[in-house]
């Protein structure tokens, strides 16, 4: 998935809103629209 | 260097830095208050929509309790003096990280291969830096 990507999976990632944790909303794309980020996915919270 | 201490290095950077876990927001507040992460995103996936979408595998019972995955388990904990709790969500559902551009271009992946197998704080903010 890194280099040239694979458009739709990004695409469907970018897409996809997920609540914080006070609850508001987020949508994956708007995390690296002006900076990059570095998401990590946990196996579980602490 | 712990994962969420490293959040002012990823900064300094110009990489924001995100957590995703399995739960719900009500859990996400608990492992920020916990973890004294005040600032950072930790967003809350508990259908794992995001998991599948980013390609992150389940783990098979080897892989869960295998020798590799509890080794690295152990070790991690050693380094980072954090010791797993309880796991809420699916037990199987291994983790990753990514580095995206602001084009949406991932620039690293990491895929979890087994329970104990976690990324490296540094080796992550070294290939943040490189999109930076």
């Amino acid at each position: 998935m890194t280099g040239s990507s694979v458009p739709g999976a990004m695409r469907e990632l970018a897409d996809i809103v997920l609540p914080d944790q006070d609850s508001s909303d987020v949508r994956l794309g708007d995390l690296w629209a002006e900076r990059p980020v570095a998401l990590v996915w946990l196996r579980h919270y602490g | 260097m712990q994962l969420h201490r490293a959040r002012e290095q990823f900064e300094q950077a110009g990489v924001d830095l995100v957590l995703i876990g399995q739960a719900t927001p009500r859990h996400a507040k608990h492992f920020a208050k916990k973890l004294d992460l005040d600032g950072e995103t930790i967003l809350a996936d508990e259908e794992r929509q995001t998991y599948k979408a980013a390609g992150f595998k389940k783990a098979n019972l080897g892989q869960l309790l295998g020798p590799k995955s509890v080794l690295s388990g152990v070790k991690h904990g050693a380094r980072s003096g954090v010791v797993q709790g309880r796991i809420v969500g699916d037990a199987a559902q291994l983790g990753g990280a990514m580095v995206i551009d602001t084009n949406g271009e991932v620039l690293f992946r990491q895929a979890s291969k087994n329970a104990g197998d976690t990324i490296e704080p540094s080796d992550l903010l070294a290939h943040a830096r490189s999109a930076a």
